[in-house]
């Protein structure tokens, strides 16, 4: 009896509580339940994720480390043709602007706009190139390309690009280091200190540089800006030692260089230890590297031991300096695990001032001069199986102009065209980027894009990504942020990738 | 537009009105059969009248939009003399309740029977025929790329399968916006309102790919933004079925298409590099990597989210014992990069036996070829570089039970070319790559254009 008594009021205990559970508590409940839900998923793309691999943290800077995801390219070679090239004369093929030929430039295409040289009213040029459509793909390519025709079919064409920088060096800037201010680290830089570098007798990041100058932004394109030194780019001259200051002085044998290194490295390890500055691992790797680099660079950079029908194939002249000799070098470290090559060809900025940069006489040099190279690398990394595995990006700092430049407002001696900020070509092969493919497009004049715009930013996303990156979380903390190429901007043109 | 067409398009909108009106009173009128739901019961007319008006109002709004001459054919005449039908019936229904209760019951399931058809055939109408059951039967989501061959049908085995999923559920028999078909070559042929939607061999002039590739936002774009977009690959092929004069009974052989084409949509939707198997692995033991670090062998993950590794020997002096550590790490291993190295023929016994690996580059050795029988077990394989190495023909058809393989380098070999129509019989699925692609000497390569005498 005593117990039933007990277990009624246990239950009417039971009920009572059930009763204090109320509609609010209900709600109150559910709400917190969701808060945490969408708080944990917000703390879960904060941190990074778990990362497994934590053997394969290193004090070497330039040892290999992964990506965020399964990459689809491996290496890059970057062919940058500096000053310039028309598009209008190479791909972007506008009939109608041929009946503009010689018309005064209408006003809604001047006004409010600046141009680098054109003052006043310009006169509409028409292309000065004809054109036909080649492959299966039948893309527009002018007649001042034969070779490269041939090749459109293994390409993505970037119709409509867009930069903010009408001068040289700060659009040069913007395109491979993010920013059109010096002071970045430059794509390749980025890469190697994302990537590490395959072949630890080379460099992972190399520059090749033709055309008799280096590109108007100097050695800033290819620098470290704010990362470690050891990612900046080892620039290889195609003459005479390819890199500069390497030789060992004259009565100094290997042996000794070797002791001498480990001996500065010894005492340099010592100082890391009690300062932790990353510097100094970087000052020990250069060492090291270029201890190797004795050996190597010179063997790789050596373009005599290539068979002559490869040469028949780039158009190369050994010993000479030559775009042609540094696009073939340019495969030659590819295939030996360099991650980044960049190739800059200086005199492509056809003004008209004088004949070498006319649009009719030393532009059709400038593509002769690339032409057969650049569709050779195409196909001989084709044929190696590397074609897949490396991304060939090919482009200017900027576009010209469809108008005749009018410096300081009179006629120029040559025809030319301006700097032409708002639409420009770029072309990208292999890597998982589509085959065949042409993404945006101009206006009749080719003046500006009226579709698939995209800006150096997204090329440098697409580019990290095909290489695995989230170029959002490829960052580098530096006075107090963290810093990325992108800086805020680019988003991947996902539809060129296959 | 005119009022008589905006009123019309709130058809949609009102439809679901009566639907979810004439249910209730319907289930209402069930339940309060039972004790507890009588309560229900003084409720019932109230909502049905409610239904009755609101379906009047769906079957004028109805009638609007079937105006508009997009809708056509039997399922259209049929939805709406059932909807009528639906509306009488519940204003008849509000009669019979104020007679009898049991025959409002089974009148009940009369309207609600009506009902759902009609708004079934509504449904087919707006979203296509087989919406319903699309999912059940059909899957053509995939596109076999590489079974394109000779053979293939331009337009019926790759152009119409599009069609028939991304466009007639809106360009059929049965509903014609912009008064367009495109389920019969007829019809594709005729275009709609806005005339032709395609010129043969000029693609920038078809309407039809103009409007794909419109940016999505736009209202012209097809198909409406809402609605399943088609792929890049799907999209290429009607851009190449038209370039080729969009003909319709040809085929890809017939149109000279079938390699460039393949190799082309390939590179549209295949992962080409880089893959990995889907399951997880354990971890790797991190004391022989470090081993391996010692022989200056590069050890690394594919990415950060996953602990298969991929393996280069090139720095590596001491190829042999490295092949014997990595035996060790043989679930994980996937990649392995031997190129430019001094592996030999008798080292691929131990690279056999690293059975998840999928990429192999072998390029720029002096393998001649004898050893390539042990990569035998290498059945998750799919690239392989024997580019500028000494392998033969022969060798190389010792490996052709490796049917993942999708691609082989064989450029500068002991390969003849007599014997590649046999590899490519022997690899089916493989693209591969043996010859020397020349850039013939052109003229002007060596001619400089000069500043004309003046």
């Amino acid at each position: 009896m005593k117990e039933g008594q007990r277990q009624k009021i246990n239950q009417a205990e039971y009920l009572q509580n059930l009763e204090n559970i109320t509609r609010r508590h209900f709600l109150w409940e559910s709400a917190s339940g969701l808060g945490a839900l969408a708080l944990g998923s917000l703390f879960g793309s904060c941190s990074p994720l778990d990362r497994k691999p934590d053997s394969f943290l290193s004090t070497n800077p330039l040892a290999v480390k992964p990506p965020h995801f399964i990459p689809k390219a491996k290496s890059v070679i970057y062919l940058h043709m500096a000053g310039a090239p028309s598009q209008l004369e190479m791909f972007d093929f506008k009939p109608d602007l041929q009946k503009l030929d010689g018309q005064d430039c209408p006003a809604s295409l001047l006004d409010g706009k600046k141009f680098a040289f054109i003052r006043g009213v310009p006169k509409m040029l028409g292309p000065q190139a004809s054109f036909q459509q080649y492959g299966e793909s039948r893309a527009w390519v002018s007649e001042h390309l034969p070779h490269f025709s041939t090749a459109v079919d293994e390409v993505t064409f970037l119709k409509a690009v867009q930069t903010d920088q009408f001068n040289h060096g700060p659009a040069q800037l913007l395109m491979h280091t993010g920013s059109a201010r010096l002071g970045r680290p430059s794509m390749g830089a980025w890469v190697t200190y994302g990537l590490g570098s395959e072949n630890q007798n080379l460099p992972g990041f190399v520059v090749l540089t033709s055309g008799g100058k280096n590109p108007d932004a100097g050695k800033s394109v290819w620098g470290s800006g704010f990362l470690p030194s050891v990612y900046q780019g080892v620039q290889c001259r195609s003459e005479g030692d390819p890199v500069l200051f390497l030789k060992d002085p004259k009565d100094v044998d290997r042996n000794l260089r070797k002791a001498s290194i480990d001996a500065i490295n010894e005492i340099n390890h010592l100082n890391y230890q009690k300062s932790g500055d990353p510097e100094i691992l970087s000052r020990m790797a250069q060492y090291e590297m270029a201890f190797k680099m004795q050996i190597s660079v010179p063997e790789v950079m050596d373009i005599h031991d290539e068979p002559q029908y490869i040469h028949d194939m780039y158009g190369t002249k050994p010993g000479r300096a030559s775009l042609a000799n540094n696009i073939l070098l340019a495969r030659k470290l590819v295939e030996k695990g360099v991650r980044f090559v960049q190739v800059f060809d200086w005199g492509w900025d056809s003004h008209g001032t004088d004949s070498d940069l006319a649009i009719d006489i030393g532009h059709i040099n400038k593509c002769r001069s690339v032409d057969k190279a650049m569709t050779a690398l195409i196909f001989d990394l084709k044929q190696r199986g590397l074609l897949e595995e490396t991304l060939v990006v090919w482009g200017g700092e900027f576009g010209r102009t469809p108008m005749q430049e009018n410096r300081e407002g009179k006629k120029n001696p040559f025809k030319g065209r301006d700097h032409h900020t708002e639409a420009f070509t770029m072309w990208m092969a292999g890597g998982g980027i589509k085959k065949g493919f042409t993404h945006g497009e101009t206006d009749a004049i080719g003046y500006s894009s009226i579709s698939g715009k995209v800006t150096p930013y997204d090329v440098q996303a697409t580019i990290l990504h095909q290489l695995g990156f989230d170029h959002e979380k490829l960052t580098y903390q530096f006075q107090g942020r963290p810093f990325r190429l992108t800086d805020v901007a680019g988003k991947v043109i996902h539809e060129v990738i296959g | 537009m005119s009022i008589m067409e905006i009123v019309g398009r709130f058809h949609p909108l009102l439809v679901h009105l009566p639907i979810g009106i004439l249910v209730l009173a319907i289930a209402f009128e069930w339940l309060s059969g039972y004790q507890r739901y009588q309560i229900l019961k003084p409720a019932i007319t109230t909502i049905i009248s409610l239904g009755a008006i609101t379906a009047l109002f769906s079957c004028i709004t109805g009638y609007l939009l079937s105006q508009n001459g997009e809708y056509d054919g039997d399922t259209v005449s049929w939805h709406q003399w059932l909807g009528i039908s639906v509306t009488l019936l519940s204003f008849l229904y509000v009669w019979i309740r104020s007679k009898s209760e049991l025959a409002a019951k089974v009148f009940s399931v009369v309207v609600l029977v009506l009902l759902s058809i009609t708004g079934h055939l509504g449904g087919s109408l707006t979203h296509g025929e087989d919406y319903l059951t699309e999912g059940l039967f059909t899957n053509n989501e995939s596109m076999n790329v590489a079974s394109i061959d000779d053979q293939t049908k331009m337009y019926a085995d790759l152009v119409q399968p599009i069609l028939e999923s991304k466009c007639y559920t809106c360009h059929n028999a049965s509903k014609q916006k912009g008064k367009l078909r495109l389920d019969a070559p007829e019809h594709i042929q005729k275009g709609g309102k806005n005339g032709t939607v395609l010129v043969a061999h000029k693609v920038d002039e078809s309407e039809m790919i103009d409007r794909l590739l419109l940016p999505l936002d736009q209202d012209e774009h097809m198909p409406p933004k809402e609605k399943k977009q088609l792929s890049s690959v799907e999209v290429e092929i009607l851009k190449r079925w038209i370039a080729s004069g969009a003909s319709f009974d040809q085929t890809v052989g017939e149109l000279k298409l079938t390699n460039n084409l393949k190799d082309i949509l390939q590179s549209h939707n295949t992962p080409n590099v880089s893959e990995v198997p889907i399951d997880d692995v354990g971890k790797a033991d991190e004391s022989i990597i470090n081993k391996l670090r010692m022989l200056e062998v590069m050890v690394v993950p594919v990415s950060q989210e996953s602990r298969y590794l991929s393996v280069n020997l090139i720095n590596t002096t001491n190829i042999d014992s490295a092949l014997v550590m990595m035996q060790e790490l043989k679930e994980q291993i996937v990649w392995l990069n031997a190129s430019s190295t001094s592996i030999s023929d008798v080292n691929l016994k131990l690279v056999g036996a690293l059975t998840n690996l999928s990429r192999l580059h072998l390029n720029n050795t002096k393998l001649s070829g004898e050893g390539l029988v042990s990569l035998k077990p290498l059945i998750n394989l799919r690239y392989l570089n024997l580019s500028n190495t000494n392998v033969t023909g022969k060798a190389l058809m010792s490996l052709a039970s490796l049917t993942s393989l999708t691609s082989l380098h064989v450029y500068n070999t002991a390969v003849q070319e007599s014997e590649i129509d046999a590899i490519q019989k022997a690899f089916l699925n493989a693209r591969i790559e043996w010859k020397n692609y020349v850039v013939p000497m052109l003229p002007t390569d060596t001619v400089r254009v000069m500043l004309p005498y003046r």
